[in-house]
């Protein structure tokens, strides 16, 4: 077989690589955001530590409010417990409620349907993610 | 009362997280949850729509875990693989297509994320403009949630995130007539002025740029076909973003100057002595509005379609930085 009939033989075998090459591709994959009402209040509590605290300065106190709020069940629990630690009610002693619960319930997926004393443990768990977000600069 | 802040919001692709960041500052330093007027260009024009229906989580949570192949993949997809992007341009040329990339995983990101009823229902709160260009008749042109369905507006967002070239442009038919449109920054990376054209009320604009607003060194060398498109886009950004910012701070110094002179007693008809009558509607009853822009110091370390998480993550923080100092 000559070398140009040798390469004539492939010419086949190279068209279907390249068609195989053109159409070939896994199908799209969509990004799904799957936030929910803990993650939301999340959200806006470790937004507004990082934009209104600084964390070499403020993370002290916000370790000392992370550790009294423990035992917190409610909105109101984590609001006076707020008020117990000087650097952060310099912020204003309703920051809380100002600055990440009304945003949180504000938002287009909160779930506005559920009676609000069920989602009291959705705040508490919240903040305690955001400031852990914030201490760890997420 | 929180003050009214229009939002210009710039395109970037991937740095739109340095927008994301900057806004997380603008929203709790400023207590402001809704803007009554947001201008979007491309990527700006995706954060833009998550505002405006008060779907703050989801935007930060897409801006922070959102892939490369979740917006777009590249159109021969093996060859991609094999040879690199250099050659799906090739392929492309040969082969035929409009595009390197196909946009089908950003509309379906989109889809899955995005309520476009509640787009619409935003306006009157909140007018949303997605700023395009028309490649036929080479115009900048906006579609905006007061004047458009939520079909046509599905349409303008992706033709607004549509760079040309790297993306397909998108066929948008108004009034029987269809056209071509492309990403807006290729006029207009920084959209200042469909804000300054909508005639809503606002006492502050705030413009967040992912690029700087002067072009910065970089030590890279570049020999890659690739990387001298990105960094060529880089350098048109900042070229067209100075000048819209640069037109923005001009128009609003004409407005002072003029306020100034009235407030001095100097007559209307005196005011406008020699302007030309085709400009006279463009400043006429339009007082001067402040403006922040919001920018990175330098180029970021982000390619626009670089949709990696960690990468983004970085560049949100730098926004988060820049917009508490900028807003101090």
């Amino acid at each position: 077989m000559s070398d140009r009939r040798r390469l004539h033989a492939f010419v086949p075998l190279a068209q279907l690589v390249l068609l195989a090459a053109v159409g070939c591709g896994s199908p799209p994959q969509p990004f799904v955001s799957d936030v929910d009402a803990v993650a939301i209040v999340e959200r806006n509590s470790a937004d507004a530590f990082m934009s209104l605290f600084d964390r070499s300065r403020d993370g002290e106190a916000f370790r000392t409010f992370d550790t009294r709020i423990a035992t917190a069940r409610s909105r109101a629990d984590l609001i006076t417990t707020w008020r117990t630690v000087p650097a952060l009610v310099a912020k204003g002693a309703d920051f809380l409620g100002q600055q990440v619960f009304a945003k949180s319930i504000a938002e287009h997926r909160w779930p506005k349907d559920r009676a609000p004393e069920t989602m009291e443990s959705v705040f508490v768990e919240g903040v305690h993610l955001g400031i852990r977000d914030f201490l760890v600069g997420r | 009362m929180p003050p009214r802040i229009g939002l210009v919001l710039s395109g970037g692709g991937a740095k739109g997280a340095f927008t994301v960041g900057a806004l997380k500052v603008v929203r709790q330093k400023l207590g402001v949850d809704t803007f009554p007027v947001i201008s979007g260009t491309s990527t700006g024009s995706l954060i833009g729509t998550l505002l405006a229906i008060d779907d703050w989580s989801t935007l930060v949570d897409i801006y922070s875990n959102v892939q490369t192949q979740n917006i777009v993949n590249p159109h021969h997809a093996l060859v991609a693989a094999i040879a690199g992007p250099e050659a799906v341009l090739f392929a492309a040329a040969v082969l035929g297509g409009r595009a390197i990339y196909d946009t089908t995983a950003l509309r379906a990101t989109i889809a899955a994320n995005v309520d476009m009823q509640a787009v619409v229902d935003a306006f009157p709160e909140t007018l949303l403009i997605y700023n395009t260009v028309d490649l036929q008749t080479g115009r900048s042109t906006p579609f905006a949630n007061r004047d458009f369905g939520k079909k046509v507006l599905l349409e303008a967002l992706l033709a607004s995130a549509s760079m040309p070239v790297l993306m397909d442009p998108v066929p948008i038919t108004v009034d029987g007539t269809t056209h071509q449109y492309v990403d807006g920054g290729v006029r207009e990376f920084l959209p200042l002025g469909a804000l300054f054209a909508s005639d809503i009320e606002v006492d502050q604009i705030i413009a967040i740029s992912t690029a700087p607003l002067e072009a910065r060194r970089t030590p890279a060398d570049y020999d890659k076909i690739t990387d001298i498109l990105a960094r060529t886009v880089d350098l048109l950004d900042v070229e067209v973003g100075a000048n819209d910012y640069q037109g923005a701070q001009l128009y609003n110094a004409i407005l002072k100057m003029l306020e100034n002179a009235k407030a001095a007693g100097l007559s209307r008809s005196a005011l406008l002595q020699g302007i030309p009558d085709a400009v006279k509607p463009t400043i006429k009853d339009k007082v001067s509005i402040p403006i922040t822009v919001i920018a990175p110091k330098d180029h970021l370390d982000l390619d626009s379609l670089d949709f990696d998480p960690a990468g983004m993550r970085a560049v949100m923080a730098l926004g988060l930085e820049a917009a508490k100092t900028a807003l101090a």
